[in-house]
């Protein structure tokens, strides 16, 4: 029982999500889901915050998989100093949803609740996960459930392909995974999550990058996908949570040298379009997927250079400055504050909990630092602006909602800042002035566009060379260059399977035959010595 | 009382009865899952060659029974199988009273069974050659509508007919070799045409053609139960001619084994990567299936206990995945169908026909799909685990085969995806309605949890399959 | 003994010209016609190695198949078994046409020769003295596989196999004398007689 402790978190968010489906089919006139929901989740983010401290670094095997001279690996949990803040971000976020879908009303209902509950509690046993088999499994389990409730949501023919394209890029992430665990057993060493090998730990890093889009660059959802806010938000941190956690672990080995230039170059200019594509979005939704590509290109980064707690830091601000920017709805000038501390926790300021994410910039400063440094500043003006805009307005909500949804949106920041000053150390880090150079880049940005804003003549060519950068960068031509490649392939095999299905295709078979004979002959002669 | 007349020559009879009674379908359905529980219950619980009390009665169940020279024996090792086979027979023959398969698939199955069963029983084993080939015989009438010969049927008999004389001769071969001293040259020969005796039988590269032809004319279900019927029959024979002759497993066998199993698996990923067919790409998977059991064996030489234990282990999940695969598929040719009166048979499954098809059948678009990945090694479901265990075990032998047949696996769920971007393909908003019958529903959604129930849980079912290797005491020892 | 090795050359090369027949022709009787004769033939070289009653299944087995086939093809609504829907256009070799025909027989010509070439390793391989049965056997194994390969429907696959197992039939019975293997090819080609059939004729009413 004790061991089941520090995971009795997530396991009490799916029990609430199945009540509350169970309470809807049961009884339809039920109307407390909200309050049962909400009192999930806290007794979740409870359990959650001291289950580090409850048992210490400790592991579950979730079931045995027998028997063992067929199956190596059985699936397993891990609580350690990685997990854990993972998790408590994710708790947070649970409850963040939860309290802040009281300014939601009208697209709020328990199926959204026991939907987000659901998705979490499956990220959280994901950024648990004690081996790979069990990542797999969880990821598995991540990218069905959110592709089915992102199905039921999507209006266009165009905007379901590029949902089947995102699931299609999970999968191939999950594969890469798999394969890096075939290598490492191969090599004798089974893949260990809380002890990677650097031997393999490029190929964690390309199934992680991979699921987030960051390696090779794609972004399959170039406009957001138009799902309820808090479901939304929890599917897409949840499903880049679960990535980071291995970003994050693979970082403690580190990349040998000569990938990690490549690794590092692919972060940069990942980071560099996604927060062009962040800055210039309609608002923080539809940039929500270069938020995620942009920050999650920042902790790859960091991650290439072993940098595990700047890693691990920079995972924590996607999570948790952008969900409150995510499930900030409602805008008043009064919440204004909150915005300021969501930004405060990206920006990597002395004293702040991203301090420790400017460890990811190498010294001395080369060229991918730089474009790093650029990076990092817009998307700090995309928050900004994002941030500080003040439709659509929260007014004329009850007056309990105005006591309930501002906590909500405070627990964030607040619990982030108590988790980089207690766990990141970034306090005691040393200055760090990356932070500080951001932020004035980021000033320097706003001046000029204010400027540039005035002249109309700038306006027209700055927005062509935004949108041609985007296009060149996002690698849109380079994936429709290989799609094109496809059809000739598949005429060729449709060729053959018609040559060797028709009339002669017994004499073909029989061809074939003697072929593959003479080949394994040979095959045979030259291996003989 | 003897084993032939309660597992070959009773549901044979069966078989042939029920073949009169055609026009009660239901009568024919209810009696041919009676007969195939009942007897997989007797598999079970009934000693071979012990004495039995009943009352005041004693007798015993013989383990063998003579025809023509020849025996035919089943012994309690053999129960297992004996389970496997009547207790899937069940399984098949509730999907195919929804499937709308051909009249005769109860008595034709049955039939069938008795067939394999008699296989698996005849001595010397070599005689389950033949048999098998009248075993695919009797399975036409389920793969072909009489009046309209399927072209991927005439293949299949054509390979079958090529392929068990070389089983034969094989046989012959070896029991000169048990008295004459063995040369390089006698093995390699003796190799050769076992090899290409099995590669004509299962349908091994470059004999695999008729897989995915049958699919393009037949009802994919009786398709799908021929599919996994026959391999595993015949893969069972293979291993019985290694338990037989164990040093025919040679590091050289080793090789071409897994030299070929990769193969299988690779061509079959890669053409299914590219397949437009519905029903063909349950042909790609059947052929990937084979290329997996054949690298199963391929590691008898270095862990005999685990090949065999992984070979078996591999038969649940193909034959769950293939029966919701054929389920679904046949649901959604029969939809086709009726929607399209003109619709050849062979274009009904086309991409291109079904496209948006999952609003109007979910339920059987999210079985065919799920069953798709399974087969593909999709974590969650049914095949995940057992594929992953053989991966492993193929990757301590070389990594390159193991990436290789991940390499195919990810080449099935490239289909996968495809068959999944092409059932949501509709313009607007997904109006979802389910025009699936409630019995077909509920068979898909009970065979869609169980696909996930030995996905997550494999430990509960491994365990009864690994001791099916009992029929192979030497190789299991 | 003479006359029983004279019996055994002229059965070897009756099948021969049966099998080169069955390839040359087009019209069904006369195919079925020529086949009922080899299966003369088959059983007179597998008399050489089998004791007459055993022997004596081969012809019965092979007549009740072809008797199966005729009626098959008799209950066609046209003169021949009819083209199948989802076949294609027969194309010059395959189809009833003097160049195809003159083709087929050459190429049956070349089998025929490969299997006199092929004799004497296969008379040793076999251990077997009686080279006229190995050499009708080889030949039908030979054409079979030619047949087969030239073949698109079902009636011209189900005589390429019927040939070819004849030829396995003639080859095994000089190394095994089984009465279950004799039993087991009889039902194997009665039953593809059956298959073929099934496939060949539509029922004549919707049976739903």
């Amino acid at each position: 029982m004790s061991a089941l402790l520090p995971f009795a978190s997530p396991l009490l968010l799916l029990l609430i999500a199945g009540l509350l489906a169970g309470l809807a089919a049961a009884q339809p006139k039920f109307k407390y889901h909200w309050l049962v929901a909400v009192l999930g989740s806290i007794a979740a983010w409870l359990l959650a915050a001291f289950a580090l401290q409850a048992a210490g670094q400790s592991k579950l095997a979730l079931v045995e998989w027998e028997p063992v001279t067929v199956y190596r690996e059985s699936p397993a949990l891990l609580m350690d100093a990685f997990s854990w803040p993972f998790g408590l971000a994710l708790a947070t976020l649970a409850l963040a949803v939860m309290l802040t879908d009281v300014a939601r009303a009208a697209e709020a209902n328990w199926s959204v609740w026991s939907g987000s509950l659901f998705l979490i509690a499956l990220g959280m046993l994901a950024v648990s996960a004690g081996n790979p088999l069990s990542l797999a499994l969880l990821w598995a389990a991540i990218d069905l459930a959110e592709f089915v409730i992102l199905l039921g949501t999507i209006e266009t023919k165009a905007m379901r392909e590029r949902l089947v394209v995102a699931f299609s890029a999970r999968v191939g992430g999950v594969l890469v995974l798999l394969g890096a665990d075939l290598s490492a057993g191969a090599g004798g060493s089974p893949l260990n999550l809380s002890q990677v090998s650097q031997d393999y730990s490029i190929y964690l890093l390309l199934a992680a990058g991979l699921r987030l889009g960051v390696i090779p660059l794609h972004q399959p959802f170039l406009r957001e996908v138009p799902v309820r806010r808090s479901l939304g938000t929890s599917s897409r941190l949840v499903s880049a949570a679960s990535s980071l956690i291995l970003l994050v672990r693979t970082a403690t080995a580190g990349v040998q040298s000569t990938a990690a230039g490549y690794l590092f170059a692919l972060a940069c200019l990942t980071a560099f379009y996604a927060a062009i594509s962040w800055l210039r979005s309609q608002d923080e939704l539809d940039g929500r997927p270069y938020w995620l590509l942009g920050a999650g290109s920042f902790a790859l980064a960091a991650a290439v250079q072993g940098q595990a707690q700047a890693a691990l830091s920079w995972s924590l601000a996607l999570l948790f400055s952008g969900g409150l920017l995510f499930l900030y709805s409602g805008r008043h000038t009064s919440l204004r504050l909150l915005v300021a501390l969501g930004l405060l926790g990206f920006l990597g300021l002395p004293y702040t909990p991203n301090a420790t994410g400017m460890q990811m910039y190498r010294m001395p400063i080369g060229l991918g630092d730089l474009v790093l440094l650029l990076a990092q500043a817009l998307m700090v003006v995309g928050y900004l602006r994002h941030g500080l805009r003040l439709s659509p307005p929260l007014a004329g909500v009850e007056r309990w909602v105005w006591a309930i949804y501002p906590w909500g949106l405070t627990l964030l920041p607040l619990v982030h800042f108590g988790a980089g000053w207690w766990l990141l150390g970034g306090a005691r880090f040393e200055f760090p002035w990356q932070g500080l150079a951001a932020a004035a880049l980021s000033a320097l940005w706003i001046l000029a566009a204010r400027r540039l804003a005035l002249q109309a003549t700038w306006q027209a060519p700055v927005e062509r060379l935004g949108r041609d950068l985007t296009g060149i960068l996002s690698l849109e031509w380079l994936y429709r260059a290989l799609w094109r490649l496809y059809r000739p392939l598949r005429n060729l095999l449709d060729f053959f399977s018609n040559v060797v299905e028709g009339e002669g295709g017994v004499l073909w078979a029989l061809l074939f035959l003697v072929l593959f004979m003479a080949i394994l002959s040979q095959l045979n002669s030259g291996a003989a010595p | 009382m003897n084993v032939a007349l309660i597992w070959m020559f009773f549901p044979a009879a069966c078989g042939a009865v029920l073949l009169f009674l055609q026009r009660q379908q239901r009568l024919v359905y209810i009696v041919g899952i009676v007969v195939a529980l009942s007897l997989s219950l007797l598999a079970w619980q009934l000693p071979i060659g012990e004495p039995i009390s009943l009352g005041s009665a004693e007798f015993v169940i013989e383990d063998s029974f003579t025809i023509l020279g020849r025996s035919f024996v089943l012994q309690s090792n053999d129960r297992f199988y004996l389970v496997l086979l009547y207790q899937g027979l069940v399984f098949w023959f509730g999907g195919a009273a929804l499937a709308r398969v051909n009249r005769l698939f109860v008595p034709l199955g049955l039939g069938m069974v008795a067939l394999l069963t008699a296989s698996l029983s005849v001595e010397p084993f070599l005689y389950a050659a033949p048999l098998l080939a009248l075993t695919a015989l009797v399975s036409v009438p389920l793969l072909s509508q009489p009046g309209k010969p399927n072209r991927g049927v005439l293949r299949l008999i054509s390979f079958i007919f090529l392929g068990f004389p070389f089983i034969l001769f094989s046989g012959w071969l070896l029991q000169g070799l048990e008295t004459a001293p063995q040369d390089a040259s006698s093995l390699l020969e003796i190799n050769v045409i076992i090899g290409l005796g099995f590669a004509l039988l299962l349908g091994i590269f470059p004999f695999h053609t008729w897989i995915s032809m049958l699919l393009l004319e037949g009802n994919p279900f009786a398709v799908a139960f021929v599919l996994y019927e026959l391999p595993v029959a015949v893969s069972i024979l293979g291993l019985s001619f290694i338990e037989r002759y164990p040093w025919l497993i040679t590091g050289e066998l080793s090789t071409v084994l897994q030299f070929v199993g990769v193969l299988m698996v690779v061509l079959g990923g890669v053409w299914a990567g590219f397949q437009r067919h519905l029903g063909r790409m349950i042909g790609q998977a059947v052929i990937m299936e084979t290329g997996f059991s054949l690298l199963a064996i391929s590691l008898l030489g270095s862990n005999s206990q685990q090949a065999l234990s992984l070979f078996f282990t591999l038969i649940l999940p193909r034959g769950l995945s293939l029966g919701i695969w054929g389920l679904a598929l046949s649901v959604l040719q029969n939809a086709m169908q009726g929607e399209n009166k003109e619709l050849p048979p062979e274009q009904a499954l086309n991409y291109r026909h079904v496209q948006g098809i999952a609003q109007r059948y979910p339920v059987a678009s999210a079985a065919l799909l799920l069953a798709h990945f399974s087969l593909a090694g999709f974590p969650l479901l049914a095949g995940f685990p057992v594929r992953l265990a053989l991966l492993d075990a193929l990757s301590d032998e070389s990594i390159s085969i193991g990436l290789a047949c991940l390499f195919g696996l990810a080449g099935l769920m490239a289909g996968g995806i495809r068959t999944l971007a092409v059932f949501i393909s509709a313009e607007g908003v997904l109006a979802w309605e389910s025009l699936e019958t409630i019995p077909q529903r509920l068979l898909l959604v009970l065979g869609a949890a169980m696909l996930i129930l030995v996905g997550l849980f494999p430990q509960w079912f491994t365990p009864f399959l690994v001791q099916m290797m009992a029929i192979f005491p030497n190789l299991s020892r | 003994m003479i006359a029983q090795e004279m019996l055994v050359a002229a059965a070897a090369g009756l099948v021969g010209v049966t099998a080169t027949a069955l390839l040359v022709l087009w019209t069904w009787r006369w195919r079925l016609i020529v086949l009922a004769a080899q299966y003369v033939g088959v059983f007179f070289l597998v008399q050489a190695s089998w004791p007459t009653s055993l022997a004596l299944t081969k012809l019965i087995a092979g007549w009740i198949a072809v008797i199966v086939l005729w009626l098959a093809s008799s209950a066609l609504p046209a003169a021949g078994p009819k083209k199948p829907r989802r076949f294609s256009q027969p194309t010059w070799l395959t189809a009833d046409v003097f160049p195809g025909a003159v083709l087929r027989f050459l190429s049956s010509l070349m089998v025929i020769a490969a299997a006199i070439s092929i004799l004497p390793q296969a008379t040793t391989w076999l251990g077997s003295q009686d080279d006229l049965t190995v050499f009708g056997g080889l030949v039908l194994v030979g054409l079979g596989v030619l047949h087969l390969g030239m073949s698109a429907r079902p009636f011209g696959i189900c005589l390429a196999l019927l040939t070819f197992s004849s030829g396995f039939e003639v080859l095994y019975a000089v190394v095994e004398t089984s009465a279950m293997v004799a039993g087991l090819q009889a039902a194997i080609n009665l039953g593809l007689a059956l298959a073929i059939s099934y496939m060949l004729i539509e029922p004549a009413e919707e049976s739903g």
